[in-house]
């Protein structure tokens, strides 16, 4: 393996994280907010990450190999690394006294999940909470990819980082070079997040919190400041936000969508951007979930909103918060029938589309299944048949469905794993909590059901759980291998 | 620049390796599904797996955008397809692998009637390479210019090289060369020399000169006496057709080994002046037989790498003053070369005349030029163009013409003659000239002259 390029990377990926630290500090000091505690907070990480990664940054390796071991070595490393760093700030300001649990929120704002261990958010100090919510925006799109977008000389092999972290069965390239395409996949996530920003600055919300809000939507993250109860974060709790609630929601489902239909849309192929099959399915889970969950909840036996248009709006906020693994919520869905919930759980699995910010199973992984499962049912029904799996309309390789089935085995083993590992941990949570939270984490969505639902939070669990559920996250966002594999003796053998 | 290659087998990924290290963004569509991941993951590139000559699979590529689509596949058929479709559907200019001896005659043809921009023979190309560097072994490299009428050739001066010494006007009246030094490279130094440049022993020297003029140059430089009249070409491929047909209207003893008796038959059909022997070219006895000792040069051209390995290191034991042999396998490369021994590669030799061709339509806005080489660690270039009307530098003497320092008009062709230019020469419309230059970007005629002055 090669060590020297792996510590490069990383050295870059700290200078980057400085930066956005010291944005954050910037907007700390904006705020009016001089506690001494607070400027070393910020202060002590920023100049750790830039005393480290000047210094791995300064010359250039002799040996430039880098294959897709290393690929998945740096990405897990740095992301473990950059939510440590990240993780100070909380720490040294005595804003979140206990380390892992500071670990936990940065965690789950890089991992853009959203889950919280925070009780009281509103008595965080402005500046926290802006970082809090810029982590979700840098690792939605990546951190990786933002290197390889702004730094130079990039080496022809650097596919493999983009690989490693940008979510989906196929990452492909959208223009020839590596470092064009980060830049324009970044342009894209630039451009709709400041259309979210200044669409809810119109609206009437507040400077800042439109920029955290829009933070939280563009990375699928779900970390929310305004009326803050739980996990879920009550963005817009009374019904004279409508507004807000109408547009957050839309650009939860536009930021899960594959950003690769941007890109042509921006290039006027707007026909073959609609062609997309992904597209489609993605778009008609979550409508079809919204009308189900609509007439479900018009016919329970006492309404739990007054009007048709109250309980369509919910309705659609909550199935675009939970497909595309945003995890914001404007009610309880706690109180929703089983029906509602249960339709939740399974939007939970199966996530956004490939190529989006956002997190879980993801749509392509999902249609690639469902085709494999239908394929293997001809075989069966007559065994000499052959049979190919067509998808965007092109056949797909053995390699492609053999990757999807071995994503699928090890995301059941980590989900049961760790699933385990909470309930024996934190034995007050019953079966569903449990599970729905360490799916919540996997999927990087935020809240589970129960005692993890969308007015909970997660600090009542034991630390071994927290550190599980850090582990889930992280793995979850970086679609399970990369961790593993940084957790495979195998890996570090020279052999 | 945009290019758009089709087919990634050998000769197509030589060609991304070549053209990615010059900065381009490159599509690449191939059938094949692992072939086309292995080159992505590789290189820097943009990988489509599909048919070339599908329209759908070309516009997802970006054919519209592309400035040069190389067609590259397996099959002529295919390539000129490939072509012509992607011709249409604007991609600016196409090239297309023709290998076929059939089509070999009609090239003019598909170029000025089906728009193709330029046909790649690498057969063909690989034996006029081992032609010239049969007839010219003691040259580093050599180039040719304005469809091969003008060379452009790499020497190093030794210690005995009576050029040394010498001021370059009182070498070139000396010995009545109508030759021109167009750079030196000296240690890590590169100079573009005038008349009062003196050569010193080390020294690499780069030379303009018609065949002719060449030929009487490497006879003042005592390299006469070493001229290859003989050459015995192992295996009879294709790559053999071309280089037997080539030698014998030299008037080059060619002797061709083969082991398929049937394409003996058809190679002594097609090259009466040429022996051909039919049988095991790997077989010692029967090359000693063959009179392998009294040959000047040996040439390795069967289609396994290895063969033709140990067939030159055979020839190599047998004393064979010069040896080439065909290698595509570019980590043996390495291996065989040394002051004898050359192995030539058919996939590099085309690829860089596309790349050269591809460097040539860089930022040309004109279309004024037509190839573009460069030399000395890519420091100097020369750059052929075809003077249009309305240069500035038109119908005036050289002498009088104010031109940026570190430029040099090397070489005019005016109506199928070689003018190696003096002070009183001018240039005229309708030329071809060939501009050297260090460190400067050529892209226009009109940018060679001094304009502040």
């Amino acid at each position: 393996m090669n060590h020297k390029m792996i510590w490069y990377i990383i050295g870059h990926i700290f200078k980057v994280e400085a930066a956005f630290l010291a944005v954050s500090f910037v907007v700390a000091l904006l705020c009016g907010n001089f506690k001494i505690l607070n400027i070393l907070g910020f202060l002590i990480p920023i100049a750790a990450l830039l005393a480290i990664g000047f210094p791995l940054t300064k010359k250039k390796p002799q040996n430039r190999n880098f294959f897709a071991k290393e690929g998945f070595v740096v990405v897990a490393l740095a992301w473990i690394l950059m939510s440590l760093f990240g993780a100070l700030p909380f720490f040294i300001s005595r804003e979140i006294p206990n380390f892992i649990d500071a670990f936990f929120e940065t965690a789950s704002g890089f991992t853009t999940t959203g889950s919280s261990i925070l009780t009281n958010v509103s008595e965080m100090s402005k500046g926290l909470l802006f970082w809090r919510s810029l982590t979700h925006w840098l690792g939605g799109m990546g951190v990786l990819v933002f290197v390889l977008a702004i730094f130079p000389g990039q080496e022809t092999q650097s596919i493999f980082l983009m690989k490693a972290e940008s979510p989906g069965p196929k990452v492909g390239k959208i223009v020839p070079k590596l470092k064009v395409t980060a830049r324009i996949l970044y342009g894209i996530y630039i451009a709709m997040t400041l259309v979210e920003f200044i669409m809810l600055l119109c609206g009437g919300m507040p400077l800042f919190d439109s920029a955290v809000n829009s933070f939280a939507t563009a990375g699928t993250g779900g970390f929310a400041v305004t009326d803050v109860i739980g996990n879920g974060g009550f963005v817009a709790g009374s019904a004279s936000n409508a507004y807000f609630e109408w547009v957050i929601g839309i650009f939860m489902i536009l930021f899960g969508v594959n950003f690769n239909v941007y890109y042509l849309i921006l290039i006027r192929r707007v026909r073959d951007a609609f062609r997309s099959e992904e597209l489609w399915v993605y778009t008609g889970i979550a409508a079809s979930a919204v009308a189900l969950i609509t007439i479900n909840l018009m016919n329970m036996p006492t309404r739990l909103y007054a009007t048709f248009g109250e309980t369509l709006r919910h309705s659609f906020f909550t199935t675009a918060s939970i497909m595309s693994s945003t995890g914001f919520a404007t009610v309880d869905f706690e109180l929703w029938p089983t029906f509602s919930k249960a339709m939740l759980v399974l939007l939970m699995f199966i996530g956004a589309s490939a190529g989006s910010t956002g997190g879980g199973i993801k749509v392509a992984r999902f249609i690639l299944m469902i085709k494999n499962g239908l394929a293997e049912l001809k075989r069966c029904i007559s065994p000499n048949q052959v049979v190919s799996i067509k998808f965007e309309g092109k056949p797909v390789e053995n390699d492609v469905v053999r990757s999807t089935n071995g994503y699928l085995v090890a995301f059941v083993s980590i989900l049961a794993a760790s699933t385990l590992i909470v309930s024996l941990d934190s034995p007050f949570l019953d079966f569903g909590s449990s599970f729905t939270g360490v799916l919540a984490c996997l999927n990087n969505i935020g809240p589970g059901l129960g005692k993890l639902g969308p007015t909970q939070n997660f600090a009542g669990l034991g630390y071994v759980s927290k550190i599980v559920l850090s582990f889930d996250m992280i793995a979850g966002r970086l679609e399970l291998f990369p961790v593993l594999l940084l957790l495979s003796p195998k890996t570090y053998r020279h052999l | 620049m945009n290019i758009l290659i089709i087919g990634g087998g050998k000769f197509g990924s030589t060609l991304v390796d070549c053209l990615i290290k010059e900065g381009h963004d490159i599509a690449l569509i191939d059938t094949n599904y692992k072939l086309v991941e292995n080159l992505v993951a590789k290189y820097d590139i943009l990988g489509i797996c599909g048919n070339g000559a599908n329209v759908e699979t070309l516009k997802e590529a970006g054919v519209a955008k592309a400035r040069v689509l190389i067609a590259a596949t397996h099959s002529d058929e295919v390539n000129v397809l490939c072509a012509l479709i992607g011709k249409k559907l604007g991609a600016h200019h196409t090239v297309a692998r023709i290998r076929a001896p059939e089509y070999s005659k009609q090239l003019l043809f598909m170029r000025q009637e089906l728009g193709i921009s330029m046909a790649v023979n690498p057969e063909m190309e690989t034996a006029a390479e081992i032609s010239r560097v049969l007839r010219s072994m003691h040259t580093v490299k050599i180039e040719s210019f304005c469809r091969g009428r003008a060379d452009l050739v790499e020497l190093r001066l030794t210690e005995e090289s009576p050029f040394v010494g010498l001021r370059l006007w009182e070498l070139y009246k000396k010995f009545k060369l109508k030759i021109l030094i167009c750079a030196v490279k000296r240690g890590d130094e590169i100079h573009i020399p005038d008349g009062n440049f003196v050569l010193e022993a080390g020294d690499s020297i780069h030379i303009t000169a018609s065949h002719g003029d060449l030929s009487e140059m490497f006879g003042i430089l005592g390299y006469a006496k070493q001229r290859v009249r003989s050459v015995l070409i192992v295996g009879g491929g294709t790559i053999a057709y071309y280089l037997g047909s080539e030698l014998c209207e030299n008037g080059i003893r060619v002797k061709i080994v083969e082991i398929d008796e049937k394409r003996c038959v058809e190679l002594s059909e097609k090259l009466p002046k040429a022996t051909i022997i039919n049988g095991n070219g790997t077989d010692e006895t029967l090359l000693v037989e063959e009179g392998i000792d009294n040959f000047d040069a040996c040439v390795a051209l069967t289609g396994i790498d290895e063969e033709n390995i140990i067939i030159s290191l055979c020839a190599k034991y047998r004393k064979i003053p010069y040896i080439i042999s065909k290698v595509n396998n570019s980590s043996l490369l390495r291996v065989i070369n040394d002051d004898r021994m050359s192995a030539i590669a058919p996939k590099t030799i085309s690829a860089n005349h596309v790349v050269r061709y591809v460097r040539s339509k860089q930022g040309d806005v004109s279309g004024s030029v037509q190839t573009l080489y460069k030399m000395v660690d890519s420091r100097v270039e020369a750059v052929e163009f075809i003077v249009g009307e309305g240069a500035a530098c038109v119908r005036t003497p050289l002498r009088e013409l104010k031109l940026k320092p570190g430029i040099l008009i090397a070489c005019i062709v005016r109506g199928g003659k070689v003018i190696i230019p003096g002070g009183d020469d001018t240039i005229e419309v309708n030329d071809n000239i060939v501009v050297v230059s260090s460190d400067l970007y050529l892209r226009n005629l009109d940018e060679i002259m001094d304009v502040k002055s």
